[in-house]
């Protein structure tokens, strides 16, 4: 109830008081004589709080709501959150704003032309029968012909859960399509290939909790101080409150984690790979081995270096000016410090086919002493040269910098946790690299323990909770399985309910490919949800062209005009995150929930109604026939081609006529899930109004999903039990109620065998032959059941390094105001005035070489395209000489028609941290 | 530079006050000394402080919405100022008076 107020003034005083009580609870500050706690309630009264979860990063922030008619009126950090206490950073504050841009889309957009469609059209209302029309009609001319390789989706990790398996079904259930690859393919891949490689299961051991009992922070390309901010108050917050805490940052450039640092280290593109071994060697010559612990539960590891770029194997579309970074993949003369680095002499050539690209993931086991071999170039006075990133620091004080980087590791009575994110991942060795994290906590023992732990930070708000664990990838299925996997396809056809030999057991093309596909004519029809790939992907002209010139239909699902809608064909309105049902799952493994508390405008639908919806447009007969699909060869399969299990259908009791709607999604199970549900009392459901349902669609698929999780190491709880009043999200395996802090470890996981006290259960790529660093030996295969990896990988170079026209490095990666392509925080007033423009970081001294100033505008230009940027030479990133930072917020600015689309060969996942470009004055 | 946005950018061009609480954190022995600083900042008061963890609970008084991030900015890079993070803004409906004149006079 409102207080009666006298003047205005005392108001105001009223206001600032109750805000400071509010902010105090909120954080936990006592504050003497706060009448009350809560704060704001005397102030708005008429404002509906409801639990929920920020929009952006891999954080996972807990956020509570306030709507107040029907609109969203405010949003503050959720006290009860234990991932960020009450409180938020500026992107997590404007989840407020986010839905109320001026130009929502409200209705579908189709190109027309004479009243038809036509790519060369403008766009033009029209009703979502019409779109879905035109959708199926350009699907089944080019399904007909070509089959399930010619059709896509590009997924996201900030789909929903629930999105993400409507997704993986419709794509692999349904049309038998493994065209189904998420952006998360161009932020987490190399991690996730890191995990299945070193433990044989995906996701941290550990969890956020390891950052307030840890002695030591490492944060390793990584900018946590901008790009994960609420955990990055956590480390200062540590730091300052407890003795002897140390944080240590490397980076390719000074940034603002930084100045929270104790010790900085500016390293060169790539050295990271030779830093880790140097660190191992350390180590071992120490004798700071665990080897308790590396004998319990360790095996050493290496695996083939002839593996390429990840580019294209054909230069038949290459640019001209790009022929010659692309001859790398075939071929490549390894420079001197490769030649060291990979135990080779020096002063020969070595010129190297990169035979292994196919086979990039190939490993066997080693014995210590190759291990040790491995590690024998990467001394002190190697690694340091090679490694040292500012021209202008001296080579001593580096090198005093590394030994102490060295020491915080091998000392035994430290406990130390390791965070990465793109630096690591974008890399054209990003799952080595990810490996040799490992490799080093392994070494020592500190691993899956409380403080201790290689922990890998996740960018999206649900690369973790939907991408990877429902698996809306090339190649995967939920609950870590693999098309590739037999058993892991007639699991899935039985939860699915499937005719055997249903699901396609090829591999389809991941996001980067599926570009290339574009462009090759492979692609013909893609489907783009949630996510902006014409803006992220990079080497982005050919792409851009492709989608306009080629005979491809193209549609995008999104809240806002992307700059992917503009090479679009058709343009579908969504439901944004407040607007719809949703559950997302964080870096720590915490997968938590929001209800839908405001309505969607106009005639904006949930992404899971317009799959439901379009899955209405095919019968069995039309998708579940024999099917040509090149390439494929696997047991049981004929070459080159999927079966037709429609008698196989119809013995399960399915008809030729039904759709995909009823076999999929609404089926009888599924139906059980009633609407109304106790659960969504006082709420609405977009997805239920929008198809005039009797059952709850989001529930539904998420408890079918659960199914894959459960009993697996990857249960999850129930639907209902995250909406509880009490719950702020759960860290799978839930069991018997109870959360998972440490995975692997035997005080904390359910699922390690009792007495044990750690076990790497993991069952993915555990029998392995023996061989040494040259090779495998080719015998018979022994089992790791149980243990982890501790892989040798050596230092390579990156395909494209500055030289000749191109004579500098770009970097290229976020700033704080922005999430991602800009699309939602552009259109927040505070954020866009606060980084309007994206910007050119650059060296003072690189800059007046070049003639430019600060605020001149900058023409970059790589072997692939140009962009133009302003010039920054102070501010937030400080740049070593040489190299150059520019963030890809900002579709004025689109950076990626400037990077290369080189990829980690094992995890498909593109490095946007490292080109050659030149940079002159506009 | 290729066309700028194509889009609205919503721009607050009524002025409309507003609050924004703080929470700021400093080293705890520099704690007093930044507190004042603080407090000398036009539109900021310091409201209650935790010398155990450093930390510093202000409000900011804004006459536009802009001003808040402008002065959020300026805070996070003060000497002796380690972090500085909005934990809620608060814009009162009932608020419909003229905007403060200056800042700082108050």
């Amino acid at each position: 109830m409102k207080p009666e107020m006298k003047d205005n003034l005392s108001r105001r005083d009223f206001v600032k008081t109750s805000v400071a009580a509010a902010t105090a609870a909120a954080v936990g500050v006592p504050m003497a004589g706060a009448s009350d706690p809560a704060g704001l309630d005397s102030l708005d009264g008429d404002i509906t709080w409801e639990k929920s979860v920020c929009r952006f990063c891999g954080v996972g922030c807990g956020v509570v709501v306030g709507t107040k008619d029907g609109h969203i009126a405010a949003v503050k950090g959720d006290p009860e959150s234990p991932v960020n206490r009450g409180l938020l950073c500026v992107k997590g504050y404007s989840n407020a704003y986010i839905l109320y841009g001026a130009d929502r889309l409200h209705k579908p957009l189709l190109r027309m032309k004479n009243g038809r469609f036509d790519k060369g059209g403008d766009f033009s209302e029209v009703s979502w029968e019409r779109a879905f029309d035109e959708m199926e009609r350009q699907f089944k001319r080019q399904f007909s012909k070509l089959g399930p390789t010619a059709v896509g989706i590009m997924g996201s990790g900030q789909y929903t859960i629930p999105e993400g398996y409507a997704a993986v079904k419709l794509a692999k259930a349904g049309w038998r399509s493994n065209n189904l690859d998420p952006n998360a393919r161009h932020c987490m891949a190399s991690a996730v290939a890191g995990f299945m490689q070193v433990f044989g299961i995906d996701e941290p051991a550990g969890c956020y909790d390891d950052i307030e009992l840890t002695d030591t922070i490492v944060t390793w390309g990584a900018n946590m101080a901008e790009m994960h901010p609420m955990l990055w108050a956590r480390v200062v917050d540590h730091r300052l409150r407890s003795n002897g805490v140390k944080v240590v940052n490397l980076t390719t450039y000074s940034n603002r984690t930084s100045e929270c640092a104790d010790h900085e280290l500016v390293i060169a593109p790539q050295s990271d790979l030779a830093i880790w071994n140097f660190i191992a060697r350390e180590i071992v010559k120490n004798n700071a081995v665990d080897t308790d612990f590396v004998n319990a539960h360790c095996v050493f590891a290496t695996g083939p270096t002839d593996i390429g770029f990840g580019m294209r194997e054909t230069d038949t579309f290459a640019f001209p000016a790009e022929l010659d970074t692309q001859a790398k993949q075939r071929v490549v003369t390894l420079s001197r410090e490769e030649a060291i680095a990979q135990g080779l002499d020096p002063s020969e050539e070595h010129v190297v086919e990169q035979e292994a690209a196919g086979t990039a993931n190939a490993h066997w086991l080693i014995s210590f002493d190759e291990f040790k071999k491995g590690l024998e170039p990467y001394t002190l006075d190697f690694t340091a040269e090679l490694a040292k990133g500012d021209p202008d620091e001296s080579i001593d004080d580096f090198k005093a910098k590394l030994q102490l980087l060295a020491d915080f590791y091998a000392d035994p009575n430290r406990k130390v946790v390791s965070f990465w994110t793109m630096g690591f991942n974008q890399h054209t060795r990003g799952t080595w690299v990810n490996e040799q994290a490992y490799m080093v906590h392994l070494l020592t023992g500190k691993q899956a323990k409380p403080g201790s732990g290689a922990f890998s930070l996740t960018g999206q708000p649900s690369a973790c909770g939907t991408a990877r664990e429902v698996g809306t990838f090339s190649h995967r299925l939920p609950a870590d399985m693999v098309v590739a996997n037999a058993a892991h396809r007639a699991r899935s056809e039985e939860i699915w309910k499937l005719p055997a030999k249903t699901v396609n057991p090829k591999t389809g093309s991941h996001i980067t490919q599926m570009m290339r596909d574009l462009e090759s004519g492979a692609l013909r029809w893609l489907w783009v949800q949630v996510t902006n790939p014409f803006q992220a992907t990079a080497n982005a002209n050919h792409w851009l062209r492709a989608a306009r010139e080629k005979d491809c239909f193209i549609v995008v699902s999104d809240i806002y005009p992307t700059y992917s809608c503009k090479v679009a064909d058709l343009i579908l309105p969504c439901a944004g995150h407040y607007e719809k049902w949703g559950l997302y799952g964080n870096s720590e493994r915490r997968t938590h929930s929001w209800r839908q508390v405001v309505d969607p405008p106009g005639e904006a639908r949930s992404d899971v109604w317009q799959m439901l919806e379009f899955s209405k447009r095919f019968t069995l007969a039309e998708v579940w026939g024999k099917q040509s699909v090149p390439g494929l060869a696997a047991a049981g399969f004929d070459d080159g081609k999927l079966p037709d299990v429609l008698a196989a259908a119809e013995k399960l009791g399915y008809r030729r006529d039904q759709t995909l709607y009823e076999v999929l999604f609404a089926t009888p199970a599924a139906r059980e899930f009633a609407w109304p549900d106790p659960v969504g009392a006082g709420h609405r459901c977009c997805t239920v109004e929008a198809g005039g349902l009797d059952w709850f669609p989001e529930k539904a698929l998420f408890e079918e999903y659960r199914l894959f999780g459960l009993h697996h190491a990857h249960d999850l709880a129930e639907f209902d039990t995250y909406y509880r009043d009490d719950v702020r999200g759960l860290r799978w395996p839930v069991v018997d109620g109870k959360e998972t802090r440490w995975r692997f470890n035997g005080e904390h996981d359910p699922y390690v065998k009792d007495g044990a006290d750690f076990d790497f259960y993991g069952p993915a790529m555990k029998s392995l032959e023996e061989g040494t660093l040259a090779g495998p030996d080719g015998g018979d295969k022994v089992s790791l059941a149980g243990k982890a990896k501790i892989f040798f990988r050596p230092y390579a170079a990156p395909p494209e390094s500055p030289g000749g026209d191109y004579d500098m490095w770009l970097c290229t990666g976020r700033v704080l105001e922005h999430w991602h392509s800009g699309t939602m925080t552009r259109r927040v007033p505070e954020l866009n005035a606060a980084q309007p423009r994206a910007q050119i970081f650059m060296h003072p001294a690189d800059a007046a070489a070049r003639g430019l100033e600060r605020n001149d505008v900058a023409v970059i230009e790589s072997r692939r395209g140009t962009v133009n940027a302003v010039v920054e030479i102070g501010g937030r990133n400080r740049m070593p000489k040489g190299m150059v930072y520019v963030p890809w917020f900002d579709e004025g600015v689109p950076i990626n028609k400037v990077t290369l689309d080189a990829t980690c060969p094992i995890s498909k996942q593109i490095d946007f941290k490292k080109c050659a470009v030149r940079v002159s004055k506009a | 530079m290729e066309r700028g946005t194509p889009y609205t950018i919503l721009t607050m061009t009524e002025a409309e006050w507003s609050v924004s609480g703080l929470c700021i954190t400093a080293r705890p022995e520099r704690l007093a000394a930044v507190e004042k600083m603080l407090n000398e900042r036009p539109g900021l008061e310091v409201h209650a402080r935790d010398p155990k963890s450093g930390r510093l609970i202000a409000v900011q008084e804004c006459d536009t919405v802009d001003e808040h991030q402008q002065r959020l900015r300026e805070l996070q890079a003060l000497p002796g100022v380690l972090t500085a993070d909005l934990v809620l803004h608060y814009q009162d409906p009932a608020d419909d008076i003229e905007p403060t004149t200056t800042g700082g006079s108050e």
